[in-house]
């Protein structure tokens, strides 16, 4: 795979793992948020 | 923990990474002790900064006195007294910071802990560690120990707003990793490369990675679990395993944001997790769990520990009975600290001192057979029978603790 396709690959699940974050914890109660062991 | 999700973290990187960069004559260790400065104010406030800064001033004194008179004959108990008063001291404020965090725990009335105990309760000193503890002290601790241990050891002894920079980084403060001082101090010699798109976007990659796990993965689960506010269920052993499972997600998710930070500012920090449903045995999991911690306590208690015995009881190569004897003290020590580290209380003790027997009996077993348990079996079988012992009986010793979870 070369450097190209593999840095775009990485841009694409940055931007998919950013969209799910801002669906799942955005504005989300505080206890979901900051919870913890 | 809540820095992570803060947007004043994500802008303190932002503006830490342009601040690295800058052409300024001075050693990357210095550089980064400034800026780390600047992010602990704007982000814990000066209170914490001052109170961790304190305590980093004086034992940045102690050991530059220390350094300054190393050249020059010291009297040989002054020599011994002082590591034992430095590491001393550092026990006795750890204590009181475990005290101040968990003030009803099972050790307050036990004779000198009493008094510990007593102090802890005076409010000026209470509220100073509940600042400590904004910053995550029992890390800050451990960090301590590492550079008293390798300044006394021959190290250099970086500038003061270098090693307040080593001992407090603020993208480690929520939850380690434990960074080494070796490496710390060895950056100054390494040109830093300079950015480019691909570093930049590996790092990014395992920022939001972390922030993925920690906060998508690992909170969703718990949701599903326990709710928003309930306790999580301690009841049956496959409880623990969620919990394990949980606790992979959360804390290899804070793990990895900082190991990204630390990549993107170009600073030494280590991985947390290698890996562990992968381990080969029960004593090769806690080499893939909270690596850093592992590491850690290698090399301060284990190793030293080892040595000493070993010197002092002087076993021939046929003594194995000396020989494990000398070893499963020396993994026991480490172990049971790990153990009231995480938790002061005899339940998490007791869970530490039962790792460090396993680990010690697997080490006696595996030296004294002449063939790996594993070897009797077919290479297929072994492969799958062998993450299941090793992972199960994790659940299993992690069992023993969970009781005090639930409290």
């Amino acid at each position: 795979m070369s450097e190209k396709i593999r840095l775009t690959a990485k841009i694409i699940a940055i931007l998919l793992m950013l969209t799910t974050i801002s669906v799942t914890a955005g504005g989300a109660p505080e206890q979901y948020v900051y919870g913890g062991f | 923990m809540a820095v992570f999700a803060s947007m004043s973290f994500v802008l303190v990187v932002a503006a830490s990474y342009i601040a690295v960069q800058l052409p300024v004559a001075a050693r990357r260790s210095t550089l980064f002790g400034y800026v780390n400065l600047v992010a602990l104010l704007v982000l814990f406030g000066w209170r914490a900064t001052v109170s961790v800064g304190a305590v980093a001033l004086l034992y940045w004194a102690v050991l530059a006195l220390l350094t300054t008179h190393s050249g020059k004959r010291v009297h040989v108990v002054l020599g011994r007294l002082v590591p034992a008063v430095l590491y001393g001291s550092v026990a006795v404020l750890f204590v009181l910071h475990k005290m101040v965090l968990e003030p009803g725990n099972q050790f307050s009335g036990l004779v000198g802990l009493s008094e510990l105990s007593t102090i802890a309760a005076v409010p000026a000193i209470s509220h100073g560690f509940e600042l400590l503890q904004l910053l995550a002290f029992s890390y800050v601790a451990l960090r301590i120990v590492d550079a008293i241990r390798a300044v006394l050891a021959g190290e250099r002894l970086l500038d003061l707003p270098a090693f307040f920079g080593y001992l407090v980084p603020f993208f480690m403060t929520p939850s380690g990793p434990i960074n080494e001082y070796e490496e710390h101090v060895a950056m100054d010699e390494v040109v830093r490369e300079q950015p480019t798109l691909t570093s930049f976007v590996d790092s990014l990659y395992l920022i939001v990675l972390g922030y993925f796990l920690k906060f998508t993965c690992a909170q969703s689960l718990a949701l599903i679990v326990r709710g928003l506010s309930d306790p999580w269920p301690v009841g049956s052993v496959s409880d623990t395993a969620i919990f394990l499972f949980f606790v992979l997600m959360e804390f290899s998710g804070y793990s990895l944001i900082a190991y990204g930070v630390g990549q993107l500012l170009g600073l030494p920090t280590p991985m947390n997790f290698n890996k562990p449903w992968r381990a080969t045995s029960f004593a090769d999991f806690w080499t893939r769990w909270h690596m850093s911690l592992g590491s850690f306590v290698r090399r301060t208690m284990y190793f030293p520990m080892r040595i000493s015995l070993s010197r002092l009881l002087r076993p021939d190569r046929d003594e194995r009975l000396k020989i494990h004897a000398i070893n499963t003290i020396a993994l026991l020590t480490p172990f049971a600290f790990v153990g009231v580290w995480h938790r002061f209380s005899v339940i998490f003790l007791l869970w530490g001192l039962a790792v460090g027997t396993v680990v010690a009996l697997e080490t006696i077993i595996r030296e004294e057979l002449p063939r790996s348990a594993s070897a009797w079996l077919p290479n297929w079988a072994s492969k799958a029978i062998v993450p299941v012992y090793s992972v199960g009986l994790v659940v299993l010793t992690l069992h023993i603790a969970m009781q005090d979870f639930s409290r």
